[in-house]
């Protein structure tokens, strides 16, 4: 069964007269434990999407059906949310306490989680992303891709079983992208966590199970990365970029060389020494 | 020379529990027309290096000179500093705050002491110049634009007051692809209008190897190196322990080194990377 589902899904922003386009006729599934990655330009739906899947967002017209729970179920909304954790951009807006390990508990102590189960879940989520060591810390004097770690754990305190992370490496440096990035992946492989991943750097997206572009609203083209950004025209039109592997090794294409499409460095080089 | 800075040093809250050294001795000269990429790692002291150019932070250790304006006396010219070089701050768009998109790109002419008529006039100047349509958003809410939009209009009201020097911090962060790009061009044409020189702080390597044509590289205070693009990015070393990592091109250009196919140059476009290897396979069959 899909751990998500999205039947013809859309929606609208209103605001007085105006509306503007949220996500139109949206259908989607989603298995548990894979790592799906959301492409799409500015204003293109992504996080309107993302707001859909944890009842942020109740949709216009159609279901979005989580965990077999429908969104629209006003009584079980919390119980959506507890399946559904969300990291955002800005890391400095996600941090509550002063400490860290309070931060962590902050979610779970709402929920009404016995404070012995809470210090587990915190022990285990500062595991996971591998921040033990700064339990006692406080949140201000970290690094932005180890403030992100820290936003994904008090998440992870929550026991969601799908974690959405909303262009949270946009901010950071490149270790602190780096960081984020074998976070989320260990979290999927080693804790079967389903994972959302929204961003702007194609590089994120070469490595996932599924790939979902969204234009204006609608789902452009969804596959595996290398069935994705093979379509080129689509990933144009879409206002995106391919790889920097793949556009190189699609210009040697052009040029008479028999490349195959790639997406990682890697097999850019290998390509080519073949060639030699 | 547009940009002097011998010796400048910084440390923040000194004398208290917090007291921490963001600059040590950092020594440069940017000559006019320069593209100039700053990379370093969150708190290797990027911003408080360019937030001494006009004069966000005050000189305490060395020297600071902009064109002929010295920072170091004591008292500087610091309305002229600051109508010299202009500053785009991270994710500027948050920073819109009038009711028209006019009067925002206007505020800052009016502060220097420009009329009104005046004022319009060099904000309608630069609304075109970042590519937006003026007629059509002038009496716009800033808030009711697209975030590229809101980006341009942000641009746009700096370069309203006719900087010399254009100092942006991470003018791209959170832009798609194609709002990139844009900017990024946007950012090299500026070169053909008052702005003369482009300083610019990013932590997208890509991006820094293919538009700067000169790179700093701070790490925890110092500047640990000054030069082009192509040296920089030729291997790891300069960046080892910096936390910063080559351009795909570059990475790419060096494995294929390692396994014996060796390119011209250092491409750091994915055209000029295909090209150099199309050279390199061609010169051999």
């Amino acid at each position: 069964m899909s751990i998500i589902e999205l039947n013809n899904v859309s929606f609208d922003y209103q605001s007085g007269e105006d509306l503007s386009r949220g996500v139109k006729n949206i259908n989607l599934k989603i298995e548990k434990g894979k790592f799906i990655v959301l492409l799409g330009h500015n204003g293109s739906g992504k996080s309107t999407l993302a707001k859909l899947l944890n009842g942020f967002l109740i949709p216009d017209e159609g279901d979005v059906i989580v965990n077999g729970i429908h969104t629209k179920d006003t009584k079980r909304i919390y119980d959506i949310r507890a399946k559904v954790g969300m990291v955002f951009q800005n890391p400095d807006n996600q941090m509550v306490a002063s400490i860290i390990e309070d931060d962590l508990a902050f979610g779970p102590e709402n929920l009404g989680v016995p404070r012995e189960e809470i210090q587990k879940r915190v022990d285990w989520a500062l595991e996971a992303v591998n921040m033990n060591e700064y339990r006692y810390g406080t949140p201000y004097k970290l690094s932005g891709g180890q403030k992100q770690r820290i936003a994904i754990a008090a998440i992870l305190a929550m026991l969601p079983e799908i974690l959405i992370l909303d262009e949270s490496t946009a901010m950071l440096d490149p270790k602190g992208r780096a960081e984020v990035m074998e976070t989320a992946k260990r979290l999927n492989r080693d804790n079967n966590m389903t994972v959302i991943l929204i961003t702007h750097y194609m590089d994120e997206a070469i490595d996932a199970d599924e790939v979902i572009v969204l234009n204006d609203g609608e789902i452009a083209i969804q596959g595996t990365p290398k069935e994705v950004f093979r379509e080129t025209e689509i990933i144009k039109e879409a206002g995106l970029e391919l790889p920097v592997s793949t556009q190189v090794a699609l210009l040697l294409q052009k040029a008479g060389h028999p490349v195959p499409l790639v997406l990682h460095d890697e097999e850019l080089v290998e390509a080519v020494c073949r060639l030699k | 020379m547009s940009i002097e800075v011998k010796d400048l040093s910084y440390t923040y809250s000194v004398g208290s529990p917090f007291q921490k050294e963001a600059l040590n001795g950092v020594s440069f000269s940017i000559s006019e027309g320069e593209t100039v990429g700053i990379i370093g790692s969150t708190g290797s002291g990027k911003s408080t290096l360019v937030q001494h150019l006009n004069g966000l932070i005050k000189l305490t250790s060395g020297s600071v000179k902009v064109y002929d304006i010295d920072l170091s006396i004591k008292k500087p010219d610091f309305k002229q500093l600051r109508a010299t070089v202009g500053m785009l701050f991270q994710y500027p768009e948050y920073q819109l705050f009038e009711e028209t998109v006019l009067k925002d790109v206007a505020f800052g002419p009016l502060n220097f002491g420009a009329t009104k008529e005046e004022a319009d006039a060099a904000a309608e100047e630069a609304i075109r110049l970042v590519g937006l349509d003026f007629e059509e958003i002038k009496d716009k809410s800033p808030f009711e634009l697209s975030g590229g939009q809101k980006r341009r209009a942000a641009i746009a009201g700096i370069l309203a007051s006719k900087p010399k020097i254009l100092v942006l911090d991470e003018p791209t962060a959170g832009l798609d692809p194609v709002g990139k790009r844009e900017i990024l061009r946007l950012i090299t044409s500026l070169k053909k209008s008052y702005v003369k020189t482009v300083l610019m702080i990013s932590h997208n390597m890509d991006e820094i190897g293919e538009y700067c044509d000169r790179v700093l590289v701070m790490s925890e205070g110092k500047l640990i190196s000054d030069n082009s693009p192509q040296n920089i990015f030729a291997d790891e070393s300069i960046l080892s322990g910096t936390g910063l990592s080559l351009p795909h091109t570059a990475r790419i250009r060096r494995m294929l080194e390692t396994q014996g196919v060796f390119l011209q140059g250092n491409p750091l476009s994915a055209e000029a990377l295909a090209y150099a290897i199309a050279d390199a396979l061609g010169g051999r069959s």
